[in-house]
């Protein structure tokens, strides 16, 4: 692997990521909400509230704020998977970069980390502008490391999702990529749910043919819901759920399984 | 050492078979061209090169190096067929990640880039936008950021599309200009007129096979290259 190059790539992301409009579009969305929110809290704080805290009622502010961002956190990223490759190929840059010195890999590991850093920035922006809106509404600094853990977690779901769309947009147009990948993230994550927590005789016990393909998806993917639900128990200030380790190893050995197959169909591409 | 070693390379799309056990040697120094008609098969052959495709059978070396190794191509520069880049990058700024992309030193990038733009005349063209820029422009752009960096060959596909007569002649004027400085050259064209005053060795492909290969003027005799291809492949 030739840093140098992955660097290039990864700076050649995203300053052709953080132009997108749908990205700009969102970030307008997020500031219009925030704005609204703020003006409804500081009316529901002077006029209702006289005996919660200000703290508590910040945090849980910010809190609430990042669940809905949350809620739209994939659409983000499979929108980003499945562009980030599929422009390259469809305005045949991808020949161009490929014809350099620069292996399919370093190619795939640039473009994934640039677009997770814009996604991430994303994260990062929404956060400041949640608590600055909070604060200029109620008069209170609402942070906590548990709020900010909790959005850095959620980048994990989010790079999973980022992944899934650059692999299946190798093969597919942008419209039918995002769609498949809307459809695999909500496979992925009634498998999670059916699942998560489960132990393998209770699940042998119930097994018919549609819960035995859940199944396997269940252990072959990685665990977007698990992730993102721990992301959210944090930003509202609750505690870390049960079986972190175990589900830690899963993830590096699904993470590193779906990273190998988007190389492996990467490679096979001819562009 | 052979610059370019084809040994029977074959290609299939699905049942179409795009090469046909082509075989095929160029040497450095040399000032190639690879001609035939439209779906002869030789943006295939450039892209096997390149590793850009794959090719499903036979043995294809790059400057001595298995084309799968991406260190086959540290001193190649390719121009592709349509040369193109994101809308919003400057043309100094496409040459600038490519001749980084190409391994020139951070501190050397912004000479060789202006260097190489007021070589093909768009010097004046630096903060210019890609989208602004008409198919000439860009064209130029892509064979000035072809100029960049230590290169040994040059892989050419069309280099003379979307040149107005002015940059034909001038884009032949530095080709000759490569050449004599012991560059080897491999031009992928249909622009007999130029290939003929630049070139001194050709290969003629069709329908994925070798028709001839050797010393032009050896092959062409009296006939002009026009004639000559259309002899062989015109029917």
């Amino acid at each position: 692997m030739n840093f140098n190059q992955i660097g290039l790539i990864f700076k050649n992301t995203v300053t052709k990521e953080w132009r997108s409009k749908t990205l700009l579009f969102l970030l307008g969305v997020n500031i219009l909400m925030i704005f609204l929110a703020g003006a409804f809290l500081s009316f529901f704080n002077k006029e209702v509230l006289t005996d919660m805290s200000l703290d508590s009622l910040a945090q849980k502010t910010v809190g609430i704020f990042f669940l809905i961002i949350n809620f739209w956190s994939f659409l983000i990223s499979a929108f980003f998977g499945v562009g980030v490759v599929r422009s390259d190929s469809e305005e045949g840059v991808m020949a161009q970069l490929l014809a350099f010195p620069l292996s399919r890999g370093e190619y795939l590991t640039g473009r994934v980390l640039g677009a997770w850093t814009i996604v991430m920035l994303y994260y990062l922006l929404s956060l400041i502008m949640a608590i600055v809106g909070v604060y200029m509404a109620i008069g209170s600094f609402a942070f906590s490391p548990g709020l900010f853990a909790g959005v850095l977690l959620n980048t994990i779901p989010n790079l999973i999702v980022l992944v899934i769309g650059i692999l299946i947009s190798l093969n597919l147009g942008k419209i039918q990529s995002f769609l498949v990948v809307m459809l695999v993230v909500f496979f992925v994550s009634i498998s999670n749910g059916l699942y998560q927590g489960v132990e393998l005789s209770t699940a042998f016990e119930t097994m018919t043919p549609m819960r035995s393909i859940a199944f396997v998806i269940h252990w072959i993917a990685p665990h977007i819901s698990y992730w993102g639900d721990n992301a959210n128990e944090l930003i509202m200030g609750n505690s870390f759920g049960e079986g972190a380790l175990r589900e830690t190893a899963h993830l590096l050995f699904t993470g590193s399984l779906l990273g190998l197959v988007t190389y492996f169909f990467l490679k096979r591409k001819e562009v | 050492m052979n610059i370019i070693e084809a040994t029977n390379i074959s290609k299939n799309y699905g049942r179409v078979a795009a090469l046909k056990n082509f075989s095929l040697s160029i040497e450095k120094g040399e000032c190639f061209a690879l001609l035939g008609k439209n779906g002869a098969g030789k943006t295939t052959f450039v892209k096997s090169l390149l590793g850009l495709v794959n090719f499903s059978s036979g043995d294809l070396k790059l400057l001595g190096k298995n084309v799968g190794d991406k260190t086959s191509r540290e001193k190649v520069s390719y121009l592709p067929e349509k040369f193109s880049f994101y809308p919003y990058y400057t043309l100094a700024g496409v040459c600038e990640f490519y001749g980084k992309l190409k391994g020139v030193p951070h501190h050397l990038v912004k000479e060789q880039v202006g260097q190489a733009m007021e070589r093909l005349g768009i010097s004046d063209l630096m903060d210019k936008k890609v989208k602004e820029c008409s198919k000439g422009q860009l064209q130029r752009t892509g064979l000035a950021a072809t100029l960049i960096g230590d290169t040994e060959l040059f892989i050419l596909d069309e280099p003379y599309s979307g040149l107005d007569p002015i940059g034909i002649k001038e884009l032949q004027v530095l080709l000759s200009e490569l050449a004599a400085s012991g560059k080897t050259i491999f031009i992928n064209s249909h622009g007999l007129d130029s290939v003929e005053k630049v070139c001194k060795n050709i290969a003629i492909l069709d329908k994925g096979e070798l028709v001839v290969q050797g010393e032009m003027r050896s092959l062409l005799g009296e006939k002009n290259l026009l004639d000559f291809f259309y002899e062989k492949v015109g029917k």
